[in-house]
């Protein structure tokens, strides 16, 4: 019989968090004796990040190669120019600059420049025999959930093997941009979200139970510190949950949530806020249990921050996170995400997710709010 | 918490464990396409079977049985990795299995520094070539660890000591790359290991992880793996002492060495590993045994600048949350305990430790000798109060003679 104790943890990235964290990066690609890196970064982002990295590595040896500006609605035309600039420069590493797709683009375009494939072969793309080139991630505060793991989400494109995980995660406060609340609330959600489904008793292995405590650390941080150093800590908590989160299968809330997602009918973190309450309430918190034994521990390792309840932190971040959805959405999101979920039960046979969907249907069945729109 | 202002985190070992784990190992090598791999291990292990049963797993693979090196000392030093590395290269390996304790696996980190840092047509391989701060800067050849003692986290830190005998130093090398490729947790690797010593390593493993969540170098990742493997080793290692086959409790310890591993490997330690280094080393007591007769004391020593993570720890070691001194007091109640288990043996002042003709190993006049080698060990820099030779002195004192160190003068000292 396996238990807790029986387990294969991948090996994860390097994470360099703090002030000029950037300028670690050309020591870093040397280490991998690369000097040629492709750069990607989002087409509306500011042209000071570039300048930025350009100074941390004017005093090595290292010449940034090309430099792809990716837009907000990228076409496969676009993956395609990529990978050809990526032959052309003949590049040895690549350098994704930002949280969210850019890094999905950034493992796909490795995988596909490494096997020499067109993005129409991508489904027979050969995972397990392709050494990939080194991935370096300077990560903000617009989080996905995938930014550190062996999963990439493209539109259509789905990946998850372990050529995927990035080699080095960068963390500098330099990244960060006002005016981003928003987003940073999201990251929160999802982060927590990976957090709850990678505590879930029967899969806390000791190795992902310390990715956890330290994310929630993190995320308490998130809470109680100034905005710069609350968004640093906020993408340490996602980074942590992340490489606990990519050694489980997905549970249930980010299944459901990422379908959704890419049926286009919310966003991940609005689905995941909406799931993760129902999510919780299924979880047993019996006197004594491994879970309520866990939870009662890091309420405890976190006495020093204002409150010193877990479940009040999540009611906290959910909050923070609803402030910024109206509540009228709210309810148009509930009800697209029933049908939409009632229509994946009948291909789904994970009992997890029917209990959860069950649970939300009685539930929002019973709110006076939304019973003309059922 | 607060955030460090920098932190960097790695651990790019891959983990597999289990009981059973072993039975991985062929399918580790192939997926990493090693066809050649050299074996490290050592005289013990060999007449313990463990040599015997990794290779049986190799063999039930299908894979051709690997070559064999089982001369390496119980202190790794650099002839012997010369040697290895000439063989290595002499017969094409592409890869190394360590299976063994603190001092073969750091003997097989050296040999894949020089085997993967040497020039393709080098005529001699030297270590000494390599070492040096920030020296290897890249990627090192696949090494797979089979660790043997639930302690020394060897197969998780970015560390190796050497010791160079013509030249009378130790040769520290230090290295993100340093980290081996995997390492694979079964409790049949540690089913041999005597009561006596599964006390003193798992000691060993709870001052790392104590020293890495109270020293100067903590970060919040480095916190988290510092818990995990409190908990485990605080509820396995007193049943392991007592019920050594129990496979459970023999893995739990081996994860929570890892663990403890991992963490120091990204915070560093303090004043009980600087002064356990050198009682070590001059008076040849075990690494674990020095551990667990100093952490009270060293705990005692910082109490004044890690009374809130005391406390925090007290939760894991005193089973609720109690005061700072709490932690100190379960502390010495678990090595008082482990001296019981043990008939004795876990002995629990420096006084009490006996060399093999069963004499004092730890002389009154060594104390200032210990004391003034102690300050060149560089992990007195990661500590919370700052330490001088006095300070040293008083602690190896009270911890020779068993008595508790006066706070008072402590920080009087310090104001
Ligand atoms: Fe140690």
């Amino acid at each position: 019989m396996s238990s807790i104790l029986d387990y294969d943890f991948y090996a994860y990235p390097n994470i360099c968090s703090g002030l000029k964290a950037l300028d670690t990066i050309p020591r870093e690609l040397l280490s991998f004796q690369a000097s040629n890196p492709l750069i990607l970064k989002y087409q509306k982002d500011p042209s000071r990040l570039e300048r930025q990295l350009k100074a941390a590595c004017c005093t090595s040896q290292i010449v940034l190669g090309p430099i792809c500006r990716i837009p907000e609605n990228l076409s496969k035309d676009d993956i395609s120019t990529i990978v050809d600039t990526m032959k052309e420069s003949s590049v040895d590493s690549i350098i994704a600059m930002g949280s969210g797709t850019i890094q999905s683009v950034a493992k796909l375009v490795n995988s596909l420049y490494c096997c020499d494939f067109a993005l129409e072969e991508i489904e027979s793309l050969p995972c397990d025999s392709f050494t990939p080139l080194p991935h370096i991630a300077v990560l903000d505060e617009r989080i996905d959930g995938r930014e550190a793991t062996n999963r990439l989400l493209l539109d259509e494109y789905r990946l998850h093997h372990d050529s995927l995980y990035p080699e080095y995660i960068v963390i500098d406060e330099r990244m960060m941009a006002s005016g981003r609340d928003k987003e940073s609330a999201a990251s929160a959600i999802i982060s927590l979200t990976q957090t709850c489904e990678a505590y879930r008793d029967y899969l806390l292995t000791p190795v992902i139970a310390s990715w956890t405590k330290s994310s929630l650390h993190f995320l308490g941080e998130y809470q109680s510190m100034s905005t710069k150093q609350a968004k640093i800590a906020l993408i340490n908590a996602a980074v942590a949950t992340q490489i606990a989160h990519s050694n489980i299968p997905p549970g249930p809330v980010t299944t459901i949530s990422e379908m959704l997602a890419i049926s286009g009918f919310c966003s991940e973190a609005q689905a995941m806020a909406t799931l993760l309450p129902h999510f919780l309430s299924q979880l047993t918190f019996d006197k004594g249990s491994p879970l309520d034994e866990s939870f009662d521990e890091i309420a405890m390792i976190c006495s020093d921050v204002p409150w010193n309840d877990i479940q009040q932190m999540i009611s906290e971040l959910l909050k923070n996170y609803e402030r910024y959805i109206h509540c009228s959405k709210t309810s148009g999101i509930i009800t697209s995400l029933i049908r939409q979920t009632h229509r994946l039960m009948q291909h789904s046979n994970n009992t997890e997710i029917h209990t959860l969907i069950t649970d939300l249907v009685s539930h929002t069945t019973s709110q006076t709010v939304m019973g003309g729109e059922l | 918490m607060r955030l460090p202002p920098f932190s960097q985190f790695c651990s790019r070992t891959r983990i597999i464990s289990g009981e059973h784990a072993l039975e991985r190992l062929p399918g580790l090598l192939s997926s990493m396409s090693v066809k050649n791999p050299l074996l490290l291990t050592d005289k013990g292990l060999e007449a313990a079977g463990l040599l015997r049963l990794v290779i049986d797993h190799i063999e039930k693979g299908k894979l051709p049985a690997p070559l064999i090196f089982t001369d390496i000392p119980p202190d790794s030093d650099l002839q012997t990795v010369n040697e290895i590395a000439h063989l290595y290269r002499e017969k094409g390996c592409d890869s190394i299995i360590a299976l063994g304790g603190g001092s073969v696996i750091d003997t097989a980190k050296a040999v894949n520094i020089v085997v993967s840092c040497a020039e393709p047509d080098a005529q001699v391989l030297d270590l000494r070539d390599f070492s040096g701060a920030d020296v290897i800067t890249q990627r090192l050849l696949p090494l797979i660890v089979l660790p043997t003692t639930a302690g020394t986290g060897s197969e998780a830190t970015i560390v190796a000591v050497i010791k160079d005998h013509e030249n009378n130093r130790k040769m520290l090398f230090t290295s993100n790359f340093l980290q081996p490729t995997a390492t694979i947790l079964d409790p049949d690797l540690t089913l041999t290991l005597p009561p006596f010593l599964t006390a003193a390593v798992g000691m060993d493993a709870l001052t790392h992880a104590i020293e890495a969540y109270t020293c100067l170098g903590k970060n919040p990742l480095s916190d988290g793996m510092s818990l995990q493997a409190i908990r485990m080793i605080i509820d396995n290692l007193e049943y392991s002492v007592a019920h050594p086959e129990d496979r459970s409790s023999r893995l739990a310890l081996a994860i929570g060495a890892n663990l403890a591993g991992q963490a120091f490997s990204n915070s560093m330690v303090g004043i009980i590993h600087t002064v356990g280094h050198t009682v070590g080393s001059i008076c040849g007591v075990h690494h674990g045994l020095c551990m667990s007769i100093l952490l009270p004391y060293g705990l005692e020593y910082n109490l004044h600048k890690i009374e809130k993570e005391l406390k925090e720890l007290s939760l894991y070691l005193c089973g609720e949350q109690k005061e700072a001194i709490g932690t100190i007091a379960a502390i010495r109640s678990l090595n008082d305990r482990l001296k019981k288990a043990t008939a004795g043996r876990h002995v629990t002042r420096l006084h009490d430790v006996l060399d093999r003709d069963k004499r004092s190993a730890v002389r009154p006049d060594h104390l200032p000798i210990i004391a003034v080698e102690a300050l060149g060990d560089g992990s007195h820099f990661y500590n919370p109060e700052q330490i001088d030779y006095d300070d040293i002195l008083y602690l190896l004192n009270a911890a020779y003679w068993g008595y508790p160190l006066d706070r008072e003068l402590i920080q009087k000292g310090h104001e």
